[in-house]
């Protein structure tokens, strides 16, 4: 604890330093202009969040650094992209291709490299307090966007929570309706997957249902409920007595070569589902894939899968092949243009290979992908020094990337939410947005 | 290095109703005429600014030294301030010496980047805060053309705030109805605040214009800086944060609700509770709810007291029972019964944050028996914080050595202490001085000290050995009392106190903590673990008792006095400060123990108001109704099977149990987790039920109801098979689920609604009385005790 807060603050004026010099101001201001015809001004109607769990490498991904020496470079090349000078990590291949429709952030900065503090961070937007959980961008948008009558919740998680991704100060009503959970699976890919609950109890029908709705509504007066429970309460009845939800969560209505697109992971069949759900006009769907803490062997874990894969199915291939599924899906479907697509970990790693072939944690500088939504096409912003260790070029913080988000999705971002003991508190307290993004 | 600054006595709180206290105002105010604060002569006049006592409250005035801004860890462009000016030889330096001494321009004052800055004649990150005309800007730049004085350091003694004006005699002459004061202007209900502050040379002056006022944006309360006046937009309680030099003073504003002139207060009631609770209704000219009928009551004593519902059987009796004292009686059946300590045992639990240590079942075995054994007994709370604070040895035997091992390090451990014995959140003060408390980083590093040498194996040992840096000083922390003084030893066992203020506090609401334990049986040689528990659990400190008897008030009555009930601070003032005062000592007097406390508080009226509000505006801090408390997520589970009359089976033993005794919350449960129950965090005096969408559908879909209601083992299946009267299955229903007998119209209601009983409609009739029962539970009725 105390040589991180010493790290933090270290790293703080290391940036400081840098600011007032306006480095590398001029060109992304060159490109705003050419950029301003594809920023749309409509809000995003939804937000789908890839949260790449446990940090995922920048080099191996959005940043590689192919001249730098092989302790920085990694085991990977790199590829051209369909942005002319821009390249990905080979492993990105269906993405590369996808690039001139993405905004790419390439740096990110945090002070925060410890998991749990980070997934606050970047999900929340604040630095984590021991005196206030603060609400996930999942939840505020959810709780923003909450339509009176819904069929549906208005914040889901795929196919588990991590920490960070709850509703914090804004409380149960705010939360993330999970798709699995300790006790059942909830795994899309698993040919009897469903999402628990949504099922009646053996011996209900919809007609005994509804006669204890009936009998409740009777024996409970009108405003005897409170309101949370009450949205609750009803929001539950109408997923389980429509059929919206259930056709949302019912994965075998998708035909088999749709299915295989986003490939046959836990993560591409999640991506798959929350195509679904904002098909169904779900504002935020967040859909987790874990492991991406690549301590060693960045071979096995990022590319490959299991040693002596002839195909890699490792991480990166995994992510490769649902994100762009997703993307093209979206876009097909013309829904790109309202959903935004989010891809993001905690932090990136560390710029050299540490002596098990694997990187550790490194918040100063990491990558951020955008897509949809009304973002930016084919856009890269800021840039980090030669090795992948700093940003130097228009660092961004998490605060400053919620904030966007948040904005993006046609929410004030000053707007007040209010503590359960009532204190006010700013959606986004600390961000300044990213003016190219808005 | 120790700061001088610690050893202020501390603040005077003056509570200013803002109508309540007319006579008062009369009286203080009818010789002298208010002073006019638009000008500067309060200040500049009469007196020449100097750093410590102008300068530095007029940056903390405008925000220049908050943690937003240059008060940060690292400061703001180049320049870093104290947050809030806690340290001001550091600050003077900053703003005098370094930088080139660009900050100040002796010969041309307005070219100092300290004036330049703030008012926008350089480009300012924090923008342009005052313009060069003010007074503000007039006093910086005087200052600084004189030369940018220290002055000599002098310490502030008090900080009073004082009603200067208000228009009660609008009030008085325009008495029109009961709810008049909701159509008076606001400007009624303005009052003009004067701030003093009286310094250790004896002089005093007003500071008005120096003093920072917060207002949560939240609150009622609108604040004119420049007329320094508040306004109450709208009736209640509403309170302001003064702050000026380190002083922090909380200022109560009240607006009541009705404003017909009440005649002056008399207390009716012989009960102490209740006439401090009438004081502060009749104050606001709110009507207190009516009492709740005697068989609300018996619900809501026997779910507070016992975490069960009253059976059907304790409710026939009740009712049956003649004599005077029959509330008297069941209370102390209640306090007495075996249901009183499994349920007090897991509130206990909770609080203390016991929790299961990976693969050590013993450990948590001993723990959770020997905070049973404390409630069976009902043991003084000092000596059962002795224990969990003094004990070393072998976890798994000794219970209360596991205390030491739910936290891993001297920082957690100091963490865990203040919040359960303290009720403080002194983490802020890791980092940097607590911004609204006393807590000093000094305080919290110290307290951590206190707590280096622990060794939190499975053998609990208090060694010499470990240490903690403080982060102000980086270097090793001297162990300290927070607050109070430095426990000086160069070996923690052989130690000798050193007091470094005797003086503590003088604020009559917030009664000294003693700066030595006066007893002398706590003899010199003792470690500063000892000297820590020694001056905690002191019958001259209050902090345990206020505490401990504000954590029972909020168990029976929803909530508590100060609220949140482990945020303790100056600036978060009693709503009741008297009552407070008053409980502590009760608590005190009957030897710290939990039932004749609760007791005393379960026969008051203010317990025993029905929970019916008649004005939603009324905040629930008045207690003018009682307010409505959800079931525990434990309690909801035991109460969902006695109601149906199915037993809960343990899942390893196959033996019947209830849910309050599964105290470990690490053992896992999927329907307790699904009810929302309390986590793994720290001490969780309050777990609330999740009412989220996941719980809902679980609630209708899942097993948590529909598990026991379909049983076939309910109370009432065996009256579906013999063709049992509909009366007898609703009436009973009613009893066991809602506690009370139906009214006619439910009766009537639901007979003509279930299906007859005859043999031929034995399973329609079972279904029916299935989805009528799962009705009933899922009511607020059933899930709450109101």
């Amino acid at each position: 604890m105390l040589t991180s807060r010493l790290n933090n603050r270290r790293n703080f004026l290391h940036l400081g330093g840098l600011l007032p010099l306006g480095l590398g101001l001029v060109p992304w201001l060159s490109r705003r202009d050419a950029i301003a015809a594809t920023t749309s001004k409509a809000a995003a109607k939804s937000c789908i969040l890839l949260w790449l769990d446990g940090g995922p490498s920048h080099l191996e991904m959005w940043d590689p650094k192919t001249d730098a020496p092989s302790e920085v470079r990694g085991p990977f090349g790199s590829m051209a992209t369909s942005i002319p000078g821009v390249h990905f990590s080979e492993n990105l291949r269906q993405l590369s291709s996808l690039a001139h429709r993405m905004t790419i952030i390439r740096s990110m900065t945090s002070p925060l490299g410890e998991h749990g503090l980070a997934n606050n961070y970047m999900l929340t937007g604040y630095q984590p307090s021991p005196s206030l959980e603060y609400p996930s961008i999942g939840s505020i948008v959810g709780q923003q966007r909450k339509s009176n009558r819904p069929s549906m919740p208005s914040y889901i998680g795929i196919p588990e929570q991590r920490i960070g991704m709850g509703s914090g100060f804004l409380g149960v009503d705010a939360a993330p309706f999970i798709t699995g959970n300790a006790y059942s699976g909830g795994d899309p890919s698993s040919s009897t997957f469903r999402v628990r609950d949504l099922d009646f109890y053996p011996g209900i029908d919809s007609v005994r249902f509804q006669r204890r709705r009936n009998f409740l509504a009777e024996l409970e007066g009108q405003d005897r409920m409170d309101t949370g429970q009450k949205f609750a309460m009803g929001l539950a009845s109408e997923m389980v007595s429509s059929p919206t939800a259930r056709d949302a969560f019912d994965l075998q209505q998708e035909p088999a070569s749709v299915r295989e697109r986003y490939g046959n992971k836990t993560f591409g069949q999640s991506c798959l589902l929350a195509r679904r759900l904002v098909e169904r006009n779900v504002p935020f769907v967040t859909v987790v894939q874990t492991g991406w803490d690549t301590h060693e062997n960045l071979t096995l874990a990022l590319r490959d899968g299991y040693s002596g894969a002839k195909v890699g199915v490792g991480l990166i291939p995994t992510f490769d092949q649902a994100a762009s599924a997703l993307i093209e899906d979206l876009e097909r479907r013309g829904l790109l243009q309202a959903t935004l697509v989010v891809a993001m970990g905690e932090f990136g790693r560390t710029p050299k290979l540490n002596p098990r072939g694997g990187r550790d944690h490194w918040p100063r500088v990491f990558s951020v992908m955008l897509c949809g939504g009304g973002t930016p096409q084919g856009l890269v912003i800021g840039r980090s020094d030669r090795v992948g260790e700093s940003p130097i070029e228009r660092p961004v913080t998490p605060a400053d990337l919620t904030r966007t988000i948040i904005t993006r999705m046609g929410i004030d971002p000053d707007q007040l939410l209010q503590t359960t003991d009532g204190r006010p508190i700013p959606i986004n307290q600390h961000g300044k947005s990213i003016s190219e993004l808005l | 290095m120790i700061h001088s600054r610690r050893s202020w006595i501390f603040c005077i709180v003056i509570q200013t109703a803002a109508f309540a206290t007319l006579a008062n105002y009369l009286d203080a105010t009818a010789a002298d005429e208010p002073p006019v604060l638009s000008s500067t002569s309060g200040v500049a006049a009469s007196h020449e600014a100097v750093f410590d006592t102008d300068i530095l409250p007029l940056l903390t005035k405008h925000g220049c030294n908050s943690g937003a801004c240059h008060g940060a860890a690292v400061g703001r462009g180049n320049f870093a301030l104290s947050l809030f000016g806690s340290d001001p030889d550091r600050d003077y330096r900053s703003i005098v010496h370094e930088h080139q001494g660009r900050r100040i321009m002796v010969i041309n004052p307005e070219s100092s980047l300290l004036i330049a800055k703030p008012t926008g004649g350089v480009a300012h990150g924090g923008n342009e805060l005052f313009d060069l005309g003010s007074n503000t800007a007039q006093l910086l730049i005087g200052w600084i053309a004189r030369g940018a004085p220290r002055g000599s350091s002098i310490d502030v003694q008090s900080v009073t705030v004082q009603q200067e004006t208000a228009g009660p005699s609008t009030i008085q002459s325009n008495p029109t109805g009961d709810h008049a004061g909701e159509n008076l202007p606001d400007a009624i209900h303005t009052v003009r605040l004067t701030v003093t502050a009286t310094f250790a040379d004896g002089t005093s002056r007003d500071v008005t214009e120096l003093t920072l006022i917060t207002v949560d944006p939240s609150s009622n309360i609108r604040w004119s800086p420049t007329n320094s006046t508040a306004t109450l937009t709208r009736p209640g309680r509403h309170v302001m944060i003064a702050r000026y030099m380190d002083r922090v003073v909380p200022i109560v504003l009240l607006r009541p609700f009705h404003e017909t002139v009440a005649d002056a207060f008399t207390p009716s009631k012989e009960h102490w509770i209740d006439s401090a609770i009438e004081q502060q209704i009749h104050q606001l000219g709110i009507p207190p709810a009516p009492a709740a009928g005697s068989l609300a009551w018996f619900r809501r004593v026997s779910l507070d007291l016992t975490g069960r519902l009253p059976t059907p059987d304790q409710i026939i009796e009740f009712q049956n029972a003649t004599h005077l004292n029959n509330r008297e009686l069941w209370v102390s059946r209640f306090l007495s019964s075996e249901a009183f300590v499994d349920y007090w045992t897991y509130r206990l639990a909770r609080l203390l944050g016991l929790r299961a240590i990976a693969s050590e079942p013993d450990a948590t075995r001993a723990f959770a028996q020997w905070v049973r054994n404390a409630v069976i007994l009902d043991r003084p709370y000092p000596d059962m914080v002795r224990e969990l604070i003094l004990s070393e040895g072998d976890s798994h035997i000794f219970g209360p050595t596991n205390f030491a091992r739910l936290v891993n390090d001297p920082r957690s451990h100091a963490e865990l202490v203040s919040n359960v014995f303290m009720g403080t959140r002194m983490q802020c003060a890791n980092c940097h001085n607590h911004p609204f408390d006393r807590w000093t980083q000094d305080d919290y590093h110290g307290l951590a000290a206190v707590f280096a040498g622990v060794e939190r194996g499975r053998i609990v040992r208090h060694t010499s050995r470990g240490q903690v840096t403080n982060l102000r000083t980086r270097e090793p922390a001297l162990p300290r009392i927070p607050g109070v003084k430095y426990i000086e030893s160069s070996d923690p066992r052989m130690g000798t106190m050193r007091t470094r203020n005797a003086s503590q506090n003088a604020n009559s609401n917030q009664p000294s903590p003693p700066s030595e334990p006066h007893s002398n049986t706590h003899a010199s040689g003792a470690g500063p673990i000892e000297q820590f528990a020694n001056w905690i659990t002191d019958e001259q400190n209050p902090l345990l008792a206020r505490v401990m008897a504000n954590r029972l008030w909020r168990a029976m009555m929803g909530r508590g006095l100060v609220e949140p009930s482990d945020d303790f601070r100056e600036t978060n003032p009693p709503s009741h400060p008297e009552l407070l005062n008053r409980l502590a000592q009760e608590y005190r007097d009957s030897g710290y123990r939990l039932r004749p406390l609760l007791a005393q508080i379960a026969l008051s009226d203010a317990y025993s108001r029905s929970s019916q509000s008649e004005d939603p505006r009324v905040d629930p801090s008045f207690f003018a109704v009682a307010i409505r408390k959800p079931l525990p997520p434990e309690v909801l589970l035991d109460a969902i099977h006695d109601a149906l009359g199915v037993e809960i089976h343990d899942p390893h033993s196959g033996n019947p149990i209830r849910a309050v005794r599964w105290i470990d919350p690490t053992e896992p449960n999927e329907a307790l987790d699904i009810l929302g129950r309390c986590g793994r965090g720290f001490s969780c005096g309050d777990p609330l039920p999740s009412k989220g969408l996941a719980m809902q559908l679980h609630w209708m879909n899942g097993d948590v109801v529909n598990g026991p209601l379909h049983s076939g083992k309910t109370f009432f299946d065996p009256w579906i098979m013999n063709d049992s009267p509909s009366r007898r299955i609703i009436e009973t229903a009613y009893l066991r689920i809602f506690n009370r007998e139906p009214s006619r119209d439910e009766l009537a209601r639901w007979e003509s609604l279930m299906p007859a009983a005859i043999p031929e409609l034995r399973e329609a009739r079972q279904a029916w009385v299935q989805d009528w029962i799962w009705s009933m539970l899922s009511t607020s009725e059933f899930q709450s005790n109101h």
